[in-house]
């Protein structure tokens, strides 16, 4: 059972486990697998003749497979026997510290240089009248060499950006997150802001609507 | 959908600002990541095209990033077993035990450990492995470093003999190089 809500004491315990289990995993080079990821878009761009549809047809298989891996990530050891399950908690205050804890577990300290810590918007303050969070991605692995000529970001279709894929994967993390802990919301992931259109930072706002009982 | 747009800008000119190639070479990520981004990818291929066609689809995903990579790493020594030591060190995360074959004409390599097979979804297929792609990425970087004249071979040929992800107890790759 998570917790209602994390206390410092576990905060703590999860600071020293995100970093042993980091430290422990095996580990692999970031721009290796964000240019299999940006090949794989390539190559389904070629096979389904868009690349809006290449990215939507990513962005569907990393939902899916993200829901999955979760509780299987949550069941993982990282501090002496004790699981990632020990440091959830259905405070929603708590998930800016548990998404934090995740990126730190996949990408140890440097993960600052990729994305910011996120910042969580109570429904009565977010603008969609629902808890969101979001984060700035402030350097990108996955469009640094994405160059005009090879995809024009006008010429994607209204709602699609070249991130929107890794948008679902984190839509499909926290929504395996929250299907374990039980708390009952669709998650909604989108890129709201891309380089590819100009910005100087891309952000990413996750949308929580409580489901139906 | 609230994705607010910039009128009349230059896509291409923050592309120094997105961030460095080297630091993200350099960082390293758990391969638990890929357990989300690559087997979904195997699986539409096996699903939407015949087993030779979804074959090559995965070979050419090696064949490709290989290319991207060679934009930004390149290796330090000229030698083969040398070459792939730094694959094993930088890039792939693991090392590497190359051995020459009994009739001395291929190189035998196994990786300590293997991102593509290890904590993956078993593949039980004859003739595809989840380290398939490593075929297709050996020739497409190696014909790179000849194409700019820093390894030099005839012809070049790399098989997976045997894969962790297909029950055996580690990866097995051959390899090899016509000078």
């Amino acid at each position: 059972m998570a917790s209602e809500k994390l206390s410092g004491f576990r905060k703590g315990m999860a600071g020293l486990g995100k970093r042993l289990a980091y430290r422990t995993m095996k580990k692999t080079s970031f721009l290796l697998i964000a240019d299999l990821c940006n090949v794989v878009i390539d190559t389904f761009s070629e096979i389904y003749g868009s690349r809006s549809l290449g990215i939507k047809k990513y962005a569907e298989i990393i939902r899916q497979e993200s829901i999955g891996v979760t509780a299987d990530i949550i069941e993982t050891p990282i501090l002496f026997g004790i699981s990632m399950r020990s440091f959830l908690s259905k405070n929603l205050k708590d998930f800016v510290f548990i998404i934090e804890l995740i990126f730190y577990t996949v990408l140890g300290e440097k993960w600052s240089y990729f994305v910011t810590k996120p910042e969580y918007l109570p429904a009565e303050l977010s603008w969609r009248k629902q808890p969101q969070f979001i984060i700035k991605i402030i350097h990108c692995p996955f469009c640094y060499n994405i160059i005009k000529e090879k995809e024009d970001a006008s010429k994607l279709e209204s709602g699609i950006t070249h991130g929107t894929w890794f948008a679902k994967l984190l839509e499909g993390i926290m929504q395996g997150l929250l299907d374990y802990i039980g708390l009952e919301y669709r998650v909604n992931c989108e890129e709201t802001q891309c380089f590819l259109k100009g910005y100087d930072y891309g952000e990413i706002i996750y949308t929580l609507y409580p489901t139906e009982k | 959908m609230d994705l607010r747009k910039k009128e009349n800008i230059d896509q291409d000119s923050n592309i120094i600002a997105r961030g460095d190639p080297q630091t993200f070479f350099r960082m390293k990520l758990s391969t638990i990541f890929l357990r989300i981004v690559y087997p979904g990818v195997l699986i539409s291929f096996l699903r939407d095209y015949d087993f030779e066609t979804a074959k090559k689809h995965v070979w050419n995903l090696g064949y490709r990033v290989s290319k991207y990579i060679f934009n930004y790493f390149k290796p330090k020594s000229n030698e083969f077993q040398k070459i792939l030591d730094e694959f094993g060190e930088k890039l792939w995360g693991t090392k590497f035990k190359i051995q020459i074959d009994k009739k001395k004409e291929a190189y035998l390599i196994s990786p300590e450990t293997c991102p593509l097979c290890e904590d993956m979804p078993p593949l039980e297929m004859k003739g595809l492995h989840n380290c398939f792609p490593l075929e297709g990425f050996l020739i497409g970087y190696f014909e790179s470093l000849k194409e700019h004249n820093l390894f030099e071979f005839k012809e070049m040929y790399a098989k997976v003999l045997q894969s962790k992800g297909s029950g055996a107890d580690r990866c097995l790759y051959e390899v090899k190089v016509i000078q």
